[in-house]
């Protein structure tokens, strides 16, 4: 096991070490002449030659990209040509708002993927199959920012059911004003006891949270089936039978837990995935977080702020991807007690 | 040996996959206290029938019809939770992959608790008594219990499987090549504690195996299955010495050194 | 015997096509749409009722109409007739996903097979230069490309197809590894039949099944990864009729002009189904073992 750890987290450096050099690539050298695009159109020579020289590209590349690590990891992650701040403290700021979103996400999707996985895997091939496996299928097809529009339209403009922009009231700023710790709205009003903020933070959450679920209900409904249906034919399974087990046990406890691992695989990867999603998702509504950072970017041309998402997210990912290898490794004992 | 009441007898038993039958066995008794050897090729049936004993023929998608009676009682009659009781606590059943057999994401001990506590136990402290008495018996630690499937060696997890049904105290005991996968000194090893079951513990044994010398040496009676028929049937050194049917006939001169069974 | 029971049934292509589609009819659902979206690709001139308007043609005096008999889907901001542009769109994002699963079998197959085939020095670069692609979610790399490239629907096809080759070099370089191990390969390098010749005869057909099922999977994810970029304006442009762009574009009118939004979006909506179905019916047809997921 100490080993395997070891070897993993070695691995992870190695892709982070990895991640940073392409994100260089796409920063200094997809566009060309990196100068020309950070000075604008309008520029003498001699200014050209003084934002290249600024920006270190009149250095060889090998000592670019060490000014670069060593930027990167130092925190100094470029500045926004957009909003004039340091990317990273950009970056750190809104954070918190996406990470909640996707959370709760992930939370809708194990909550129904999960269980309506299984009861496809339970009786395969009945209507009932048939309609989570079609249902899966749009989850995975969605097109996310369209969904936003939709629903936007739906429960807001026509049904006014739900809020549709920004994570909680402002209103309630003057009224009952949120202490922030975590910058997650939800937690910080579940902290300090702020109900009134948690309603309307909830009732904002609802839609984007449901659109950024969409996807990951599909790939968790479909990995569990899968991995259900695989499981029941094997020897253990008409063992636990045989030994008179009802059939709920039979799939909620033993063959559930021998899927779980693919599954808690499967959601490090559509967290991250998500994570990218947002980029379609919270400009819709209006979410203050990575996402609507990241289109303001790209609509802003704003480089240093788009390659520092990129390579945020990136490094999330990478993080939560061995997170979950250790903890599966952890889980199973045929490899945590090899 | 013949005069024995049967625990289980079965008629006009069909097994089918949607319109296709793969298993008619007119009639088959098991007698109480006896060891009945089912012998045939793979694919010939013997597996099938067991599964539709414990009545999961239909987890594989088979329809089974006929009567498979149990001290009397139509198992096929019976609801889902009455049969839910006669598995495991009546009946247990051993499979060729032992190790395979257990979850393994779950001690076995965990597995064995469960089980127990499912079919009667009062307690977990009960439970895991019996476990542990259980597996005394087979003659193996008790700290097994502690231990994940993957840990176990292929005669370890059988014992452990065959201690499970003697903990449940469960009268019939289904054996599904049971020794198929295990190596020749494990194999003689299982086969003196099956044979003990029967002498010590009174259960009555279904021995499926596509291996004639092993059922030669352990089993009371012998049907002989091929293509999901019984060809023949009888005390196991009347089948064995002289073989009636062509098949079996085959079967014997196959597998070089069947005697008659000891008995 | 359980098994055998099962296995009794045809072997044959067509036998095997049949029962599969018996057992999934959604395959030929998903068959069928794509069949559909190819033919409305294809003609498209004849299908559009308006078909000056897929591109540069602007009718100001009809912007914003709302759907009826003469313009079945509305009329966009430009008083362009929604639907010949959304069956024009058919020509679009499933041509930018034709061309990136090309680009991207062409890059990753050669240098999955060298990485699987050769082993050693070639191999652990490769896989670790993929590791590192496949540490980024696949929209956010082929995005962090697209936005430092000239928004057209050239870059996003080169920016998607940049994100997508590390898969199939690694899917590839799976099957070339294993097959290169088995004895026959072994044989044919140690009686000096050249690599190129063991490559083609091969290692090639060994790795092509488990290729087209997860092509055939990808489409869908291509389609909705171009869709998204040209929504968020990095991907084609004015007056191409792009849904991802129609969607965007419609966004401004949208609490009031539902079918500016509403009818592109449903058309990625159903290509992404109709490639997702046929894909999942292929890889029950084809690879029975499943193809590793994502």
């Amino acid at each position: 096991m100490t080993k395997y750890v070891a070897r993993r987290v070695a691995l992870a450096i190695l892709v982070v070490a990895g991640v940073v050099v392409l994100t260089f690539v796409i920063a200094r050298v997809v566009p060309g002449d990196p100068a020309a695009s950070w000075a604008g159109p309008h520029v003498s020579r001699a200014e050209l030659a003084r934002v290249r020289h600024d920006l270190g590209l009149d250095l060889p590349l090998p000592e670019q990209i060490g000014r670069y690590f060593a930027g990167v990891a130092g925190g100094d992650w470029g500045t926004s040509i957009h909003t004039h701040q340091p990317v990273l403290s950009d970056l750190m700021d809104r954070a918190p708002a996406s990470i909640e979103l996707v959370t709760v996400a992930m939370l809708i999707a194990l909550v129904v993927g999960i269980p309506l996985g299984l009861i496809s895997a339970k009786w395969p091939g009945r209507a009932s199959d048939g309609i989570i496996r079609v249902a899966a299928v749009l989850g995975v097809s969605m097109p996310a920012f369209w969904l936003a529009l939709i629903l936007q339209l739906l429960f807001f403009q026509r049904l006014h059911l739900l809020p549709v922009a920004g994570q909680y009231d402002p209103n309630l700023d003057y009224t009952h004003p949120l202490t922030q710790y975590t910058r997650m709205v939800v937690v910080d009003a579940l902290i300090t006891g702020n109900w009134i903020v948690l309603r309307s933070a909830i009732a904002h959450l609802i839609l984007p949270a449901l659109v950024i679920a969409s996807y990951p209900v599909g790939v968790i409904t479909r990995m569990v089936r899968a991995s259900v249906l695989d499981t029941v034919g094997e020897d253990h399974v008409r063992m636990v039978r045989a030994l008179g087990f009802p059939e709920r046990s039979v799939f909620g406890r033993f063959a559930l837990k021998l899927s779980l691992n693919p599954v808690i695989a499967v959601v490090a990867l559509v967290f991250a995935y998500s994570l990218a999603n947002t980029f379609l998702v919270e400009a819709v509504f209006d979410w203050p977080g990575l996402g609507s950072y990241a289109a303001n970017a790209i609509s802003a041309l704003d480089t240093p702020a788009i390659v520092g998402v990129t390579l945020f997210i990136a490094v999330v990912y990478v993080v939560l991807n061995l997170a979950v290898d250790l903890v599966q490794a952890y889980l199973d004992p045929r490899i945590r007690l090899r | 040996m013949s005069a024995r009441e049967p625990i289980l007898s079965i008629a006009d038993l069909s097994i089918a996959f949607g319109p296709r039958i793969v298993v008619t066995i007119d009639a088959l008794e098991l007698g109480s206290g006896e060891i009945l050897g089912v012998a045939g090729e793979s694919g010939s049936g013997k597996s099938m029938t067991a599964l539709a004993i414990l009545g999961l023929a239909g987890t594989v998608g088979a329809t089974v019809r006929g009567r498979i009676a149990f001290e009397g009682r139509d198992l096929l009659e019976l609801s889902d939770r009455e049969l839910r009781d006669v598995r495991g606590r009546r009946m247990a059943m051993i499979f060729q992959n032992p190790v395979s057999s257990f979850n393994p994401v779950f001690r076995v001990g965990d597995v064995f608790v469960r089980a127990l506590l499912l079919h009667g136990a009062r307690s977990k402290a009960e439970a895991r008594e019996r476990a542990a008495a259980g597996l005394r018996r087979v003659l193996l630690s008790p700290d097994l219990l502690e231990r994940y499937p993957h840990q176990l060696s292929g005669g370890q997890a059988q014992r452990v499987a065959i201690a499970l049904a003697l903990a449940l105290r469960s009268e019939v005991l289904l054996a599904d090549e049971p020794t198929s996968a295990l190596d020749v000194t494990v194999q003689a090893e299982i086969l003196q504690l099956v044979r003990s079951l029967r002498d010590e513990a009174g259960m009555s044994v279904l021995f499926i195996s596509h291996d004639l010398a092993v059922i030669s040496e352990l089993c009371d009676r012998i049907v002989v299955m091929r293509s999901g028929v019984v060809v023949e049937q009888g005390p196991a050194s009347a089948v064995l010495g002289a073989p009636e049917h062509e098949y079996t006939k085959a079967l014997v001169t196959a597998v070089p050194k069947v005697g008659v069974a000891d008995d | 015997m359980i098994e055998d029971a099962f296995a009794r049934g045809g072997t044959r292509p067509l036998a095997q096509a049949g029962l599969a589609i018996r057992r999934n009819p959604l395959i030929a659902v998903g068959g069928a749409l794509a069949l559909l979206i190819v033919v409305v690709a294809i003609l498209a001139p004849a299908i559009a009722t308006h078909p000056g308007d897929a591109y540069t043609a602007a009718h100001p005096t009809q912007t914003l109409l709302a759907p009826s008999s003469e313009h079945w889907f509305g009329t966009d901001q430009l008083g362009r007739d929604v639907y010949s542009r959304v069956v024009y769109g058919a020509r679009v994002s499933p041509l930018i996903a034709f061309l990136v699963l090309v680009i991207a079998c062409l890059v990753g197959i050669p240098l999955g097979i060298a990485a699987g085939y050769f082993g050693g020095v070639i191999d652990d670069v490769l896989m670790r230069i993929t590791d590192v692609f496949l540490a980024f979610p696949a929209l956010l790399l082929a995005l962090a490309f697209a936005a430092v490239l000239k928004p057209s629907a050239g870059n996003t096809t080169l920016a998607i197809a940049l994100t997508w080759w590390p898969w199939y070099t690694r899917l590839i370089r799976g099957q070339a590894a294993s097959v290169a191990g088995r004895q026959y390969v072994e044989a044919a390098k140690a009686l000096g039949v050249p690599h190129r010749r063991i490559l083609f005869k091969h290692i090639l057909p060994n790795s092509i099944t488990p290729l087209i099922v997860q092509v055939s999977l990808d489409v869908s994810a291509v389609i909705l990864t171009a869709s998204a970029l040209s929504f968020l304006g990095l991907g084609a442009q004015d007056p191409t009729p792009d849904w991802g762009l129609m969607v965007s574009q419609g966004q401004s009118y949208f609490t009031t002009q539902w079918w500016l939004v509403t009818f592109p979006g449903a058309a990625i909506l159903l290509t992404a189904v109709a490639f997702n179905l046929l894909g999942d019916g292929l890889r029950d047809v084809l690879d029975p073992r499943r193809v590793p997921n994502r």
